[in-house]
Order: structure tokens, then C-alpha cells, then sequence
């Protein structure tokens, strides 16, 4: 499957470097979801989630005449994004703070189909309290978190993706699950 | 094993990334120790948690968008100046900084002519000195001034390591260069300053 995947990506690139432009669509038609989903993640915020996502495929599209393939692309795609999700939470002054109207704000929920107010109250104020949590996080930890729990790479592609060893992601893997064990105390 | 040692790899325990003979270890320590046991089950339940936040995916109406949008700034950033507004808006904050690069680039531009010292020695020293972030960014600043990017980047090109992958990463990504630089190990730094030694 990530065989078949690369496979397409590598294609993809290569048409796109010998100028096919539509290659390029292709390649942010088959990503758009999976880099949205995680800038909203590592940002919490629609507005500037898709911004960042935007953001992300224009530096793609500009580096991708030299894009050399040490990397996958996609692991190339993720960590523009990372990066751009770094140095936007730098400059960010927003609260860290999430509120429950934040949650679910212009994103694609699955809800049981039925659910008591308390229930549907109760859900709301856990993703909260799971969303400040992560939020918490320092920012590379945060990626490293994010891009093993819900992207689902493996620790030589978030190496790859945040820039440092398998062993230091291991080791923000580790102090990230620790910190969020200590903050959802309650929640256990 | 004692428990300390073995809660430091519940973790690695608990999504498998551990070699047979540890995860043997771990498992008969477990049998007869409550608090470990209890320590993995904590541990699960907090995981468990974060299954309870929802997939997130651009509404059907975003996704529609989402590429015309990509194309339209593209295009936008690739014809269209800076508006004039924005352009002045920046000015003042741009002036101090081009007003330094400028000063830097000048005297060691000067000194580089007029002394005996080779400018390999300058580019290591300047680039291994303490004040990273200056001296990275110098040392990107002083290729693209003098018109050795195109050289900087042949020798990249051939040089496969880590270090290489972050300046490229600089490049094309825009991180910020002095989190490169910090990023860089000794190691690193030293390989790479040899390449631009022979460059030079």
C-alpha cells in the first residue's frame, strides 16, 4: 500500500518536473485532507489551518523543481507543514486557551448517531480538555505526537519530517504521552 | 528489571516496539506487580482517550475549493507585486535589519580583500562561532551575495548528509535559519564547513 503510494507520488513528481502542471493538482488533490487535517491539529484554529494548508502546497510548488527525493514526498509535504505550523505558533499571540466552541468548528465530526445532552455535554468537554492538552505540548513534541497517534507514520518518517533521529522521536513520543498523562489526571 | 526501569518502557512496551527478550522481562514483572499493572492500564486509558476526538477533513464545500485557491495565490505570488500599502508597512521594520545585513556583509566583504587571513578560515570561523543565528544566516547571506549559491548548491548537491538536508530544508522550506543552525551537530557543522572549505 505505502508502496503503491510512493510509487504514484514519485510518478507524479517526475511528470511534474518535466512540466506537466497537472501532476501538481493531482498531488495536492490526493494530500489536501491529510495536511489540513493536521495543521488544524497542530493549530487548532479553521482560519488559519487552511491558510497553513494553502501555504503548504505553494512552497511545495515552488520547491518542487528541486525537490531531490532523499525523502518521500509525502514526509517532504508534512514536514513544510510542520515547519510552517512552527514558526506561525512562534509568532501567534492566540490563547492557548481552547474553548468548546472551538471544537468541531468547521470540521467533519463522526457522532453516535444518538447522544444525550449530558452525554454530548460531557464528550465536549473531554475533546476540550484532550485538545488543551495537546496544545500544552512544546511544538516539536506536539508534532512528533500528532504525526504518530493520527497520521500514523512510523518513527524513521517523523525523524524525517520534524529532523532529528529515530531516538529523539522516541524520546518526544515518550515526554509528550507523559505530559499528556499528567494533564488528563482527571479524565483517567 | 526493578519498576522504575520498567515503567520507563511501558510505553515502547505497550506499542510493541520492544525486542522479545524485553517484552518478556516486562511481561513477568507484570504478573506479580500491582503497581506496574496498574501504571499500563493508566497509561492505555489516557491513549484510549485521544481515540475520542473526531476526524477532522475539509467540508465537501472546502475540499471543492481548496486547489483553486492553491492555484489563485500561486499565480498571485508568481505576477503580482506586494501591494504598496503592505510595502510600506513593512518598510521600518526591514530597514534596520537590511541596514545590518548591509554593514556585515560590507566589512567582511573588506577584510575578506585586505588581509592575509583565507577565507576558508573566516567561513569556519564564522559559522562554528557562538552567535549561531548571526553567523548562519551570515553564511547563507555571504553565498547569495557573492553569487556563490549556484556553487554552494553543486557541492549540496553531492554531499549526502544531514546537515545537507537542513540547509536544503532552509531553502526551500524557509525554516527558520536559526533553528537550523542551532539544529546542526557538532558534527554536522564541521563536515560542512570542510565542503565549503573546498569549495573556496
Amino acid at each position: 500500500m505505502i508502496n503503491d503510494k510512493m510509487y504514484e507520488d514519485s510518478e507524479l513528481v517526475s511528470r511534474f518536473q518535466n512540466g506537466q502542471e497537472g501532476c501538481f493538482d493531482e498531488l495536492v488533490r490526493k494530500y489536501q485532507n491529510k495536511i489540513y487535517s493536521l495543521a488544524y491539529r497542530m493549530v487548532y484554529n479553521n482560519e488559519d489551518a487552511w491558510d497553513l494548508a494553502q501555504d503548504t502546497f505553494i512552497q511545495a510548488y515552488n520547491g518542487l523543481p528541486k525537490f531531490k527525493r532523499k525523502s518521500t514526498f509525502y514526509t517532504w509535504l508534512y514536514r513544510i507543514c510542520v515547519n510552517l505550523c512552527i514558526n506561525f505558533g512562534k509568532k501567534s499571540v492566540r490563547s492557548k486557551t481552547i474553548s468548546l466552541e472551538d471544537i468541531g468548528e468547521g470540521i467533519v465530526m463522526n457522532l453516535p448517531a444518538r447522544e444525550t445532552p449530558e452525554a454530548d455535554l460531557r464528550r465536549k468537554k473531554l475533546q476540550s480538555a484532550l485538545v488543551s492538552a495537546i496544545s500544552e505540548l512544546p511544538e516539536q513534541q506536539r508534532a512528533v505526537f500528532l504525526l504518530r497517534q493520527y497520521e500514523g507514520l512510523k518513527n524513521n518518517e517523523i525523524a524525517k519530517v520534524v529532523g532529528c533521529s529515530s531516538g529523539a522521536v522516541k524520546a518526544h513520543y515518550f515526554h509528550a504521552v507523559r505530559k499528556l498523562r499528567n494533564l488528563l489526571q482527571g479524565w483517567v | 528489571m526493578n519498576c522504575k526501569e520498567i515503567q520507563l518502557k511501558l510505553l515502547e512496551y505497550w506499542v510493541g516496539e520492544l525486542p522479545d527478550n524485553l517484552n518478556r522481562s516486562i511481561e513477568n514483572h507484570m504478573k506479580t506487580c500491582p503497581i506496574c499493572q496498574k501504571e499500563l492500564e493508566g497509561l492505555k486509558k489516557t491513549m484510549d482517550l485521544f481515540s475520542q476526538l473526531p476526524e477532522i477533513e475539509l467540508e465537501p464545500e472546502q475540499q471543492g475549493k481548496f486547489l483553486s485557491e492553491v492555484r489563485n495565490k500561486i499565480r498571485h505570488t508568481q505576477t503580482r507585486p506586494l501591494p504598496q500599502r503592505r510595502m510600506w508597512w513593512l518598510l521600518p521594520r526591514l530597514v534596520p535589519a537590511l541596514a545590518a545585513a548591509s554593514i556585515l556583509i560590507f566589512f567582511v566583504t573588506m577584510k575578506l580583500k585586505s588581509s592575509d587571513v583565507k577565507q576558508t578560515n573566516l567561513v569556519s570561523k564564522i559559522f562554528t562561532s557562538p552567535s549561531l543565528s548571526l553567523s548562519g544566516e551570515f553564511v547563507l547571506n555571504y553565498f547569495g551575495t557573492n553569487g556563490n549559491g549556484a556553487a554552494l548548491n553543486e557541492v549540496l548537491t553531492g554531499f549526502d548528509s544531514t546537515a545537507v538536508d537542513k540547509i536544503e530544508d532552509y531553502l526551500i522550506n524557509q525554516t527558520e535559519i536559526s533553528d537550523l543552525v542551532k539544529s546542526l551537530t557538532d558534527e554536522e557543522k564541521s563536515q560542512l564547513v570542510q565542503k565549503i572549505e573546498k569549495m573556496l
